[in-house]
C-alpha cells in the first residue's frame, strides 16, 4: 500500500479538519476582538484606534491557537 | 493642481482587491511548494502539511486584515 | 454624418432603452454597461400570499424545482428496480454513489462513514446541479448564488453535527473538548475560549456557506460581464470584429473553468460536511 509510509488516518483527518477551520479561527479572532475594541473604543471615544488594536491582537491570538492546534498530534505522539 | 487620475466609488472595494494580491501569490507558493515536498520526500508527510497549513494561515491573516481596514478606517 | 443619426435616434427614444442595447462604435455616451450585482435580483414571475405569507416565484425557485426534479429523477430511475446485472443507468449511478463513498465518506470519516454516505451524495449532487445551472443554456442562472440557498443547506449541516457532537460525545462535553485545547497555559483559555466557541457556532458554518455563495456569485458575474463585453464591443471594424470575438472565446473558456469550478465546489461543500461530522464524531482527545 503507498499510504502505509503516511502517518495514520485518524491524525491525518485531524489536521485535514485544521486546515479547513483556519480561515474559521481568524475570522472569529477578528470578529470578537475586533468587536471588542470597537465597544471600547465607542465607550472611550476612540473607535479606529481600538478597533485596530483589537483585530491585531484577535489574529495573533487565533493565529496562537491554529499552532497549538496544529502541534498538537505530534506532541502527544513523542511520549510514547 | 492638476489631477491626472482620479478614483472614485467604493475606494475600500478597491483597496481590499489590492490587498488580497500579496496573500493570492503567498497562498498559492505555499501550497505549490509544500505539494512538491510532499512529492520529494513523502514520509516527511506530517511535518510539511503542519507547517503548510501554518503558512497558509499566516498569509490569509494578512488579507483578513485588509478586509477589516476599509471597514475601520475607510470614510 | 452617422454620429447625427444616432444622436436624432437617442432623442427619440428614452433613455433607458437607449443604453440597454450600447455599442463601443455607436457613440452614445453611456459607456461600457458594467454587470452590477442588480444582475441577481430577477423580475419576479409571479407574487402572491398565502397563509399571511408573500411568495414570490423568480427565476431561481422554479430552477431549485427543477433541481430537485432532476436528481431525484435520476436516482429514482437508477435505483427504482435494482437489478444484479445492473442497467445503464444504474450502473451511472452506482457509479455516483460509490464516488462520493469512496472519496468523501470512507476518506475522511472512516469506517462509521458509510452510514452518512445518503446524507452526503444528497448534499453534493443537490449542490452540483444546483451550479450547473449557471451554464446550462436557458437556464444559465447559479441557484447557489443567492445566498439564501447555501445557507439553509449549511444550516441543515450545521445541526447534523451539533446534534452528533452532542450525542458521541454527550451534551456538556461536546463543547468543552472544543473550548479547551490541551497544550495552553491555563490563563489562556480566558482569551481563547470564546474563540475556539465563536469559531464553532458562528465562523464555522458561516464560512462554508460563503465559500459556496462567493465562488457562484463570482463566477457568475465573470461570465455576464464578459459576454456583455463580447455585446459591446461588437462593430464594422478592427476593434469590433477582433475585440468582440477574443472576449465571446474568453467567454467560452471561462464557462469551461466555471464548470469545473462548480463541481470542485460542490466536492468542497461535501467534504467540509463529511470533515465537521467526523469532528463531531471523534472527541478531539
Amino acid at each position: 500500500m503507498p499510504g502505509d509510509r503516511f502517518p495514520s488516518k485518524d491524525e491525518d483527518r485531524k489536521t485535514a479538519d485544521l486546515a479547513w477551520s483556519a480561515v474559521g479561527y481568524l475570522l472569529a479572532g477578528l470578529l470578537f476582538y475586533g468587536g471588542l475594541g470597537w465597544v471600547i473604543g465607542t465607550w472611550l471615544g476612540n473607535r479606529e484606534a481600538f478597533t485596530a488594536f483589537g483585530a491585531l491582537v484577535g489574529i495573533c491570538l487565533s493565529l496562537y491557537l491554529t499552532y497549538v492546534r496544529i502541534s498538537q498530534p505530534s506532541s502527544r505522539r513523542n511520549p510514547k | 493642481m492638476s489631477l491626472i487620475a482620479e478614483v472614485t466609488g467604493s475606494l475600500g472595494a478597491i483597496g481590499y482587491g489590492l490587498a488580497a494580491i500579496g496573500p493570492g501569490i503567498g497562498i498559492g507558493i505555499i501550497f505549490g511548494q509544500g505539494v512538491q515536498a510532499i512529492a520529494r520526500q513523502p514520509e516527511a508527510y506530517g511535518v510539511i502539511r503542519q507547517n503548510m497549513i501554518l503558512g497558509f494561515a499566516l498569509a490569509e491573516a494578512l488579507a483578513l486584515i485588509g478586509f477589516v481596514v476599509p471597514f475601520v478606517f475607510g470614510k | 454624418m452617422s454620429h447625427h443619426i444616432s444622436t436624432s435616434v437617442h432623442l427619440a427614444m428614452s433613455e433607458s432603452a437607449d443604453c440597454a442595447n450600447q455599442h463601443l462604435m455607436n457613440d452614445l455616451g453611456c459607456g461600457f454597461p458594467a454587470p452590477s450585482a442588480e444582475i441577481f435580483f430577477l423580475e419576479p414571475y409571479a407574487t402572491f400570499n398565502l397563509l399571511g405569507m408573500d411568495f414570490t416565484i423568480t427565476k431561481t425557485v422554479v430552477l431549485l424545482g427543477l433541481v430537485m426534479v432532476i436528481v431525484l429523477g435520476f436516482f429514482f430511475a437508477a435505483f427504482r428496480a435494482p437489478r444484479l446485472v445492473p442497467s445503464k443507468i444504474q450502473s451511472l449511478g452506482e457509479y455516483a454513489y460509490l464516488f462520493v463513498r469512496d472519496q468523501i465518506a470512507r476518506e475522511v470519516i472512516g469506517k462509521d462513514g458509510d452510514r452518512f454516505v445518503p446524507f452526503l451524495a444528497t448534499i453534493f449532487f443537490f449542490v452540483w446541479i444546483a451550479n450547473l445551472m449557471s451554464v446550462i443554456p436557458g437556464a444559465q442562472f447559479p441557484v447557489m448564488s443567492n445566498l439564501a440557498f447555501p445557507v439553509s443547506l449549511t444550516l441543515i449541516v450545521f445541526l447534523t453535527y451539533l446534534f452528533l457532537g452532542m450525542k458521541h460525545q454527550g451534551p456538556v462535553k461536546f463543547f468543552t473538548n472544543a473550548m479547551f485545547p490541551p497544550g495552553v497555559p491555563k490563563a489562556m483559555y480566558l482569551l481563547l475560549s470564546p474563540l475556539e466557541l465563536l469559531q464553532l457556532l458562528v465562523t464555522r458554518p458561516a464560512t462554508q456557506a460563503i465559500r459556496l455563495f462567493a465562488n457562484m456569485f463570482a463566477g457568475h458575474l465573470l461570465l455576464t460581464t464578459f459576454t456583455v463585453a463580447a455585446w459591446y464591443l461588437v462593430g464594422p471594424n478592427f476593434v469590433g470584429a477582433f475585440g468582440a470575438a477574443a472576449s465571446f472565446l474568453v467567454t467560452v473558456v471561462l464557462t469551461g473553468f466555471e464548470m469545473f469550478i462548480q463541481g470542485l465546489q460542490a466536492f468542497i461543500f461535501t467534504l467540509l460536511t463529511a470533515v465537521y461530522i467526523s469532528g463531531s464524531l471523534h472527541a478531539e482527545h
